[in-house]
């Protein structure tokens, strides 16, 4: 058992805990199993207030539906006013329409009308109409993954649409999606899409399995999904990339990546992916070749000076005074001379408080979000140097670091960035440079060891994979780009047109 | 541990960064002493010793038709005999692992870290190897192309020098004054070892032959930069300069000026952790390969540990650089007469397999 298991089971976090107790039923199965009638029926839904009972008595007909789960004038078009004009032969007709799908299943009744169904029950049986049609958010802009040039849309809150946003962009009958419930609560909705012919049907199996057995109780979001299916749970750095725009998903669809969507959530899942994927953006194919190729390298840089820009301010200010130039070195030592804590300290100091900025203009109403740059840019900033409470270099070098952080395009591995850079500003405090080296080196070995749906994280850096460089780290033209990625391992390797 | 096979990149990396150690430091002023002038080119004479004993190992490959080391050996050879060579690689293997270690965070005391006690230095290296040994060969060779990316940086860095070069510095007179041109040699190919590891590899690289020629490509990387520094410094420094100068590698790095940065030798001397974590994890994991093929059923990690753990204890004993120069230079024997006593070894048991199959 690991160690994190063992803390967890401390904490009463154990899995199977909290649901021993005799009164709680398993979810989903009914609570007077038998018959379907309409009044075991009822009783299902007992308490339920927002259920809608409709009875027909020329047909004696009863509807039984949440109102704000279904189409409301498809539900009077279709099934409401056929029923009110059927006469008896007009109704067993109006019944033999595929639409109405029979069924004596209690279990099943119930998650079709929570699945937004029509149950009908009439003395001939009881049927299933599906008009599910809840109120939604319309498709707007990504907030999290804003794009300058290139299509604008979005996915929402509702799988339907993003499926349809999805098939509206690749036209192909060989785009299969594998539909499954996640949750014992929320049953929420999973679709499993993949290209047939271009993904490795081993890693389309593989994901499948993983998401059957997920054994949780409740789901919200994509970014959930994909933290109860990756390798290795425990690792800082997220294993599979999320985006809400349905251009990259396509985009890694035709490379022969999996994506799965969960319902009730705008991020999409692609699997399997590199650490390096996570520092390009749809921008970088829409602009020019060597605009993308000069955008993607500053992210690289972004990312170094992110991890190393305070933690070396640290180690050269507690241990190697010797490597700073002349220059500099009076208005350091004049700035340094003021601030009465060890470099460590005050960089913690500093990268928390910006944290804090973040975190705190994160969660706040956008008009008070700006209130908040100004107080943390003005008052802390220049009023922490003039009290002598941390050096102006130290503002630059915290300030430049939570800028570049932000420049990584993945909220999610920039959050992990982040808290990596901790570990190293300790660990440069420690013992300077060879702190330093050493917490690159811990990092370096952890990422290697990561994989995606089994497959390497770091490709293609290690293992070496020298063809695909040329869309990972830099963004070559369209006319080189021949191959699909080596980490998707699809059997269709080049595209058909493409094959000599 | 993963399936997956070694790429042959991966491999003359991982033999590179194997290869490269504390001993760069210290090779010109090696050279300088015991080579005399120009003694940079004892570099290719100990280059060529080294490949013709890859080639041994490269032999052993062929003729094994890609079979393991321990099963060739067990093939032709008594276990009676074996156990008690592997029992002795055991523990000298992990040695020189830990040895290289502590050279590595020696030096680092005596230019850095005065006041801390070589053994936390240790130990912090220490973790990092141990993470990174148990995490198989095949992450290992991962983790390992990025170390060498990283370190590889300094090489156009050192070209930065050039401008300091002079020819008249290398004088026309070679291996002049020098005090013993044998004892140079070996110091030289000593400078090399890690290669002999590679004849455990066998089972883990991919199953062509091409990766035989990428253990030459590894040692032709690590001689070109063993070559580039002491050529470098004997016409940075003069020839006396050299045999004076503890660390003359450093002292040259010591001269490069960036614009925000300046005296770079100790972050560059830091950032060869990298390449030290490597050396050692190749002969801890050789280590623990070895143990695995006396007792297969223990665990990986644990053997590991206790590897770490005995080679840390003995470890402690030697305190100062010279005396753990002494050590070294002990182990270094000994170990290069594994690495061409392993692949004749082999080649013997090889030939009384075949003896047999020819009788029977």
């Amino acid at each position: 058992m690991s160690i994190f298991r063992k803390v967890a089971k401390l904490f009463g976090s154990g899995k199977g805990s909290g649901s021993k107790s005799p009164e709680v039923h398993p979810y989903g199965t009914p609570q007077a199993p038998g018959p379907l009638t309409l009044e075991a029926f009822l009783q299902e839904f007992k308490d339920c207030g927002d259920l809608i009972t409709w009875h027909m008595p020329a047909t004696s007909a009863h509807l039984v539906y949440f109102d704000h789960l279904v189409d409301i004038p498809t539900y009077e078009q279709e099934i409401l006013l056929p029923l009110q004009h059927a006469g008896q032969e007009g109704l067993q007709e109006l019944l033999r329409q595929s639409r109405f799908v029979q069924t004596t299943d209690t279990v099943k009744a119930v998650k079709g009308v929570l699945d937004g169904k029509v149950a009908l029950f009439l003395p001939e049986g009881v049927y299933l109409v599906n008009v599910y049609n809840p109120e939604k958010r319309s498709i707007q802009q990504s907030e999290s993954e804003s794009a300058i040039t290139g299509p604008h849309d979005a996915f929402i809150e509702m799988i339907e649409t993003n499926l349809s946003l999805i098939r509206r962009k690749l036209k192909s009958n060989r785009l299969k999606v594998i539909q499954l419930n996640v949750g014992e609560l929320t049953k929420t909705k999973v679709a499993v899409l993949y290209v047939d012919g271009i993904a490795k049907k081993e890693f389309v199996d593989n994901m499948v399995e993983r998401i059957k057995a997920i054994e949780f109780n409740s789901l919200y979001d994509g970014t959930m999904l994909m933290q109860m299916i990756d390798d290795f749970p425990n690792s800082l750095f997220p294993q599979f990339q999320t985006s809400e725009r349905p251009d990259v998903t396509i985009s890694k669809l035709a490379e022969g990546k999996i994506v799965v969507l969960a319902d009730q959530s705008p991020s999409a899942i692609v699997a399997p992916s590199s650490f390096f994927e996570f520092f390009t953006t749809p921008d970088d194919y829409y602009n020019r070749w060597a605009v993308g190729t000069a955008l993607r390298l500053l992210r690289y840089i972004a990312f170094i000076i992110t991890i190393s820009l305070t933690s070396l301010y640290v180690a050269v200010t507690t241990y190697h005074y010797e490597m700073i130039p002349e220059n500099l070195l009076a208005s350091l030592t004049e700035s340094r001379s003021r601030v009465p804590f060890p470099p460590i300290i005050e960089a913690l100091i500093m990268e928390t408080t910006i944290e804090m900025l973040r975190e705190a203009g994160a969660r706040l109403p956008t008009k008070i979000g700006q209130t908040i740059g100004i107080v943390g840019g003005i008052v802390i900033g220049t009023a922490a140097v003039e009290a002598g409470f941390t050096s102006n270099i130290l503002i630059i070098s915290v300030a430049m670091s939570a800028i570049a952080s932000f420049v990584v395009p993945s909220y999610i591995m920039s959050g992990s960035i982040r808290l990596v850079r901790f570990g190293l500003i300790i660990l440069a405090g420690m013992q300077g440079n060879f702190g330093f080296m050493v917490g690159v080196a811990l990092i370096i070995i952890h990422l290697s060891k990561l994989t995606s749906l089994g497959a390497p994280y770091t490709i293609p850096a290690a293992p070496v994979k020298p063809v695909d460089w040329k869309d990972i780290f830099i963004r070559a033209p369209f006319w080189s780009f021949h191959e699909r990625p080596s980490q998707a391992k699809s059997p269709n390797k080049t595209p058909n047109k493409m094959k000599k | 541990m993963s399936k997956e096979k070694l790429h042959r990149f991966q491999i003359a990396m991982l033999l590179f960064n194997t290869q490269c150690g504390v001993a760069i430091f210290i090779l010109p002023r090696l050279t300088a002493i015991h080579l005399g002038t120009n003694g940079w080119l004892g570099v290719a004479l100990a280059y060529l010793v080294v490949s013709l004993n890859i080639m041994l190992i490269t032999l052993v490959y062929r003729m094994g038709r890609g079979a393991s080391i321990f099963r060739i050996l067990g093939d032709g050879l008594p276990r009676f005999l074996l156990v008690p060579l592997y029992l002795v690689l055991a523990m000298v293997l992990p040695m020189i692992g830990c040895i290289v270690i502590k050279e590595y965070v020696v030096i680092y005391q005596i230019l850095m870290f005065p006041q801390t006690s070589e053994m936390v230095l240790k130990l912090f290296v220490d973790l990092v190897v141990f993470l990174m040994v148990t995490k198989g060969i095949y992450n290992m060779s991962k983790a390992n192309l990025f170390f060498v990316a990283i370190l590889l940086t300094m090489v156009p860095a050192s070209l930065t020098l050039i401008s300091n070069f002079d020819f008249v510095r290398l004088t026309p007179f070679i291996f002049k004054e020098g005090k013993d041109v044998v004892q140079g040699i070996f110091r030289m190919y000593a400078a090399f070892l890690g290669y002999e590891l590679f004849i455990f590899l066998f089972p883990y690289a991919e199953n062509n032959k091409k990766w035989l020629k990428y253990l030459h490509l590894g040692n032709a990387l690590t001689g070109s930069v063993y070559l580039l520094v002491t050529v470098l410094c004997y016409g940075f420094f003069n020839y006396n300069e050299l045999t004076d100068l503890a660390f003359p590698l450093l002292d040259m790095f010591g001269y490069l000026k960036f614009p925000f940065i300046e005296r770079v030798q100790n972050f560059l001397y830091s950032a060869f952790l990298l390449s030290i974590v490597t050396t050692a994890s190749m002969y801890y994991w050789s280590g623990q390969i070895v143990v695995a093929e006396i007792f297969p059923r223990l665990p990986g990690k644990g053997v590991v540990f206790i590897l770490m753990a005995g080679s840390i204890l003995v470890a402690m004993i030697p305190k100062t650089l010279p005396e753990v120069e002494k050590w070294f230079g002990v182990l270094l024997y000994f170990e290069s007469g594994v690495a061409f006593g392993l692949p004749l070894l082999a080649l013997l048991s090889l030939l009384i397999q075949k003896g047999r199959k020819s009788h029977a």
